[in-house]
């Protein structure tokens, strides 16, 4: 246990630059990009020059560049992400009002991604070469080459449009009483089965979209690393020792885990960036929608501060990923 | 001995050309011998062709305003029509059939940037090692730390709306990833008995890391190049749909299924034909980059059983 | 002498892309109770698919064609996976070639060899077996057992792993091991103490031991009987004294030259000119015909094992009793 520990820590630590640099990475497009960046993070063409006055304070955007960073940096870390000028408000409060629905939206689709992603590539794995195995990599295919916002809209057709039978907007009813933030989850907790079934309605569609995509590669992973392990020597010799069925398998599970977690949580990150495409085609109120509105408005603040978001929460998952390797795995301790 | 470096018999695993071209000849003909790969090709080519002959055959001009005569707007599919009409009175078949130029233009664009900064920067680090691979490296990741398509919106909304600048955007979120698989496939390569005689020789280092390394690291990059593209064109077409890629009267495949959406779910046709293009077009190049990564790789040339 | 295992006509041919591959083409032996007999033979010649497939662990595109293989009583190749898992592990166990990638580098040393307790024992718990665990590798020679049963194979040096398996080999008393080259991946230092260890753990647990390899050396030093393969066949059989002293079969006499003879005086080493045939375009009659300085027409017509002299089989046209 000590040793996963001292790494953890490790880890963490090698994370900082990486924070560091994302920060001076955002800093850089926002600052240094735009020809005008006052005018940008005014909000456009349309701000008057008293406020354009105001933004260039506001943002530091008339002191030297090295400066502007140590500012810039000094506002993120205490919490000023900057004024919407579309909502008026610190960008930090309009993220906090919209993330929880992105954030349900991606449990429930990295969910389906899992619950339906792995037994099909257990499956391509056990009959190698089959009809079967080419259909699931074609499906998957399929999956992987549409485009989401497409899947989004020719989903709504047929469920909405044509059948009637799913919703085609809208988040659903918040329960009563709010543990999580997320409707599904919390009218599960508030004991409503019917919210529970309306919620489930609306979020059914957004997170098969998502969760559509990224089946294929899950799907193919799984596969490859499935049988990569079932041939390699070790296996073999678990065989030899008299390992069978369920004794066998563990073996073969947890050293599949690695490659399929790697993968998992790279899908997790394009769920997040798929989240902006596909929340305006079902009006689901969450952070992609927020930057869509954002970007249509030229919300320079809000844009700059979802990028700042997600990579930060990408960075966070990339650190849970390598702590779960050092977990399963004791040569990554090293 | 400048001849003489083109026929490596000497230390034999750097390999000749011949021999290369040879190794590309059966690469075709496992190509072809697999249905899904010789799909994906067919689809590729039938792409890059429309993409270059397509505005020339259209059957209306995509631009135009009511060239069809403003009776025809929004029209169902039909038979002279068989994508429909846009609220102009535009043919949309002529428009998604434009739009593949501008889908292929705006990808070999952003791969044009891209891979050249990825390959060099790749080369360098992997080569020199040190410090200069570390920052190499901490750049890389920083850029990494972003799923592609976030950082994109970010840079395309510095940049101002607009296919330029989305092609831009794109290609400053895309060229990491070429650094990271040059520069693995460089440390395996560089430990070859073929280049510690060349330095020895004293070949100069470009000369080196061009002729000798780069070639030997080439085969996992076409693989990686096959799959961009199609991940280009979704990431173009999905910039376009939020706004920020190619503006009206552009009709990039992403802004068409935009502009539908605004006679969605009546007017289906709108949006679902530029969609299926894309996909049709992705699939193919996922499909090709597929069979060239199972050919390429040396367990699936090994085991493959025949019936009986 | 009791016989623990009859192996009679064994044929496994792998059917691949070019061709099918004939790798055991009609192998029959036997090993008796207590003895250590072993399968010589260059790379390629099909002893280790030999000793995969004595339990039935050959994979496609590799299949079993026909023979037998009995094992106090029970034809082996009938059995179901089930019941054949019985077996593995507990009577008739492995140590492969290479203790690295034999070994789960997930798992720790102890755990594996607590687990094939475990699997042929399901009352006893981990926490027994891995008590158990640290008495066998105190046998067998790992130093600080305690410690040892906690580390994961990337802790452990070559010889060390190769003793973990060892170890798991011999955890459930088996009655036959087989060992695969168990010696040929380590330092030659090593490869002594290994040797040394399977010898004692023979006399202790009184298994049979069925060991594969290329090295005369080793086949000198271990073996009581000794069997010659070439090309997927069978060539000669015999006790190894008498087959160091009396080789009748080319090859093996080739072999024999080949390599420093502890029994013989020779002047001069010599190499056997040729190759392995293509085991998919095998030639035809013997095997061994196109590398043979003694090849006749009669050759063209493969020759069965006959017994030559006492306990001493070869499959040669020149020997006396092949006429």
């Amino acid at each position: 246990m000590g040793d996963i520990k001292r790494y953890i820590i490790r880890r963490a630590l090698s994370f900082l630059p990486t924070i560091l640099g994302v920060l001076i990475l955002t800093f850089i497009i926002s600052h240094v990009i735009p020809a005008d960046p006052v005018r940008v993070w005014a909000g456009g063409y349309k701000a008057r020059p008293e406020i354009i006055e105001e933004i260039r304070r506001k943002y530091h955007l008339d002191k030297p560049l090295y400066e502007q960073l140590i500012l810039y940096l000094r506002d993120v870390f205490s919490g000023d992400w900057g004024t919407s000028p579309m909502s008026k408000r610190p960008v930090l409060v309009d993220i906090a009002e919209y993330f929880p629905a992105t954030v349900e939206l991606a449990i429930v689709s990295s969910i389906l991604l899992t619950i339906i992603g792995i037994p099909l590539g257990l499956i391509a794995a056990l009959k190698k070469d089959s009809t079967i195995d080419h259909f699931i990599r074609v499906v998957a295919l399929i999956g992987t080459s549409a485009p989401a916002f497409w899947i989004a809209i020719v989903l709504q057709w047929i469920f909405y449009y044509y059948l009637g039978l799913l919703p085609a907007t809208g988040r659903g009813i918040p329960p009563i009483i709010r543990y999580t933030g997320m409707y599904v989850f919390d009218s599960l907790l508030n004991g409503s089965l019917e919210l529970f079934i309306e919620n489930l309605k609306h979020i059914l569609l957004p997170s098969i979209t998502l969760a559509f995509t990224g089946l294929g590669i899950i799907a193919r992973v799984v596969r490859n690393t499935a049988l990569d392990v079932l041939s390699s020597e070790f296996i073999d010799f678990a065989r030899a020792r008299g390992l069978w069925g369920l004794q066998l398998y563990r073996h073969v599970l947890k050293n599949a885990l690695i490659p399929v977690i790697t993968i998992l949580a790279l899908e997790i990150g394009y769920i997040l960036s798929g989240a902006i495409v596909i929340e305006t085609v079902f009006s689901w109120p969450g952070i992609g929608l927020y930057a869509v509105n954002a970007i249509n408005s030229l919300d320079y603040p809000a844009i700059m501060g979802i990028t700042l978001l997600i990579g930060l929460v990408f960075i966070f998952i990339n650190f849970v990923t390598d702590i779960a390797y050092a977990i399963i795995d004791p040569r990554v301790r090293l | 001995m400048t001849q003489g470096w083109k026929n490596h018999k000497i230390l034999g695993i750097s390999r000749p050309i011949s021999q290369f071209i040879n190794e590309w000849k059966l690469i075709f003909a496992v190509i072809r011998k697999s249905p899904i790969t010789t799909i994906g090709l067919a689809i590729v080519m039938g792409f890059v062709i429309l993409g270059i002959v397509g505005p020339y055959i259209t059957p209306y001009d995509p631009m135009t305003i009511g060239v069809t005569g403003t009776l025809k707007r929004l029209h169902p599919p039909c038979l002279e029509h068989p994508f429909g009409t846009d609220e102009y009175g535009r043919d949309l078949f002529s428009r998604v059939l434009y739009g593949a130029r501008i889908s292929l233009i705006a990808a070999l664009c952003v791969m044009a940037l891209a891979v050249p900064i990825g390959i060099v920067l790749g080369l360098v680090s992997g080569y020199y090692g040190g410090i200069i691979d570390e920052i190499i490296m901490r750049v890389t990741d920083i850029f990494l730390s972003f799923p592609g398509l976030v950082l994109a919106i970010a840079f395309s909304a510095s940049l101002g709306a607009g296919l330029t600048s989305a092609i831009i955007a794109l290609a400053a979120v895309w060229w990491p990833g070429y650094v990271r698989v040059i520069r693995a496939q460089v440390l395996v390569v560089k430990e070859m008995l073929f280049v510690e005689a060349a330095k020895a020789i004293g070949v100069k280092t470009s000369r080196i890391l061009f002729r000798h390394i780069l070639p030997n690291s080439i085969t996992p990059l076409l693989v990686l190049i096959t799959f961009d593209f199609g991940s280009v064109i979704l990431a173009t077409s999905a910039l376009s749909f939020i706004g920020l890629g190619a503006q009206p009267p552009i009709p990039e495949w992403g802004r068409l299924i935009a502009d539908g959406r605004k006679w969605f779910p009546e007017k289906w046709w709108y949006s679902f034909f530029p969609g299926l293009a894309i996909l049709v077009t992705v699939l193919g190049f996922n499909l090709l980059g597929d069979g060239i990564r199972d050919v390429m790789d040396p367990r699936y040339r090994r085991s493959i059983e025949i019936k009986g | 002498m009791k016989k623990i295992l009859e192996v009679e006509d064994l044929r496994v041919y792998f059917y691949t892309y070019n061709g099918v591959v004939r790798a055991v083409d009609g192998v029959s032996f036997e090993v008796y109770e207590g003895e250590a007999m072993c399968i010589v033979g260059e790379t390629g010649c099909g002893k280790s698919v030999t000793a995969r497939a004595i339990t039935k662990m050959i994979r496609p595109p590799g299949r079993i064609v026909s023979g037998k293989v009995l094992f106090n009583g029970i034809d082996i190749m009938k059995l179901r996976e089930d019941e054949l898992s019985k077996i593995r592990g507990q009577d008739i166990t492995y140590i492969y070639q290479d203790p690295s990638a034999a070994l789960d580098p997930l798992y720790t040393a102890g755990y594996h060899v607590a687990e094939t307790i475990t699997s042929h024992n399901k009352w006893i718990k981990i926490r027994e077996a891995l008590k158990r665990a640290i008495e066998l590798f105190r046998e067998i020679l790992i130093p600080d057992p305690e410690a040892r049963i906690k580390s994961y194979p990337h802790e452990l040096s070559g010889g060390m792993k190769q003793r973990v398996v060892i170890a798991t080999a011999v955890s459930n008393f088996p009655k036959l091991i087989i060992a695969d080259e168990p010696t040929t991946a380590l330092d030659v230092t090593i490869q002594a103490q290994i040797l040394d260890l399977l010898k004692e753990l023979r006399r202790k647990y009184n298994s049979s031991i069925l060991m594969i390899t290329h090295n005369l050396g080793i086949v000198a030093e271990v073996c009581d009987r000794v069997m010659v393969m070439y090309a997927g066949k069978v060539v000669e059989k015999a006790y190894t004294e008498r087959l160091f002293e009396n080789p009748f079969h080319p090859y093996t006499r080739g072999l024999l030259n080949a390599v420093p003879n502890p029994y013989k005086k020779v002047t001069r080493l010599e190499t056997i000119p040729g190759s392995v045939p293509d085991m998919i375009n095998i030639p035809e009659g013997c095997r061994f015909r196109p590398r043979c300085p003694y090849a006749t027409n009669r050759c063209f017509k493969e020759p069965d094992l006959v017994e030559v002299e006492d306990n001493h089989y070869a499959s040669c046209w020149l020997t006396p009793g092949c006429k």
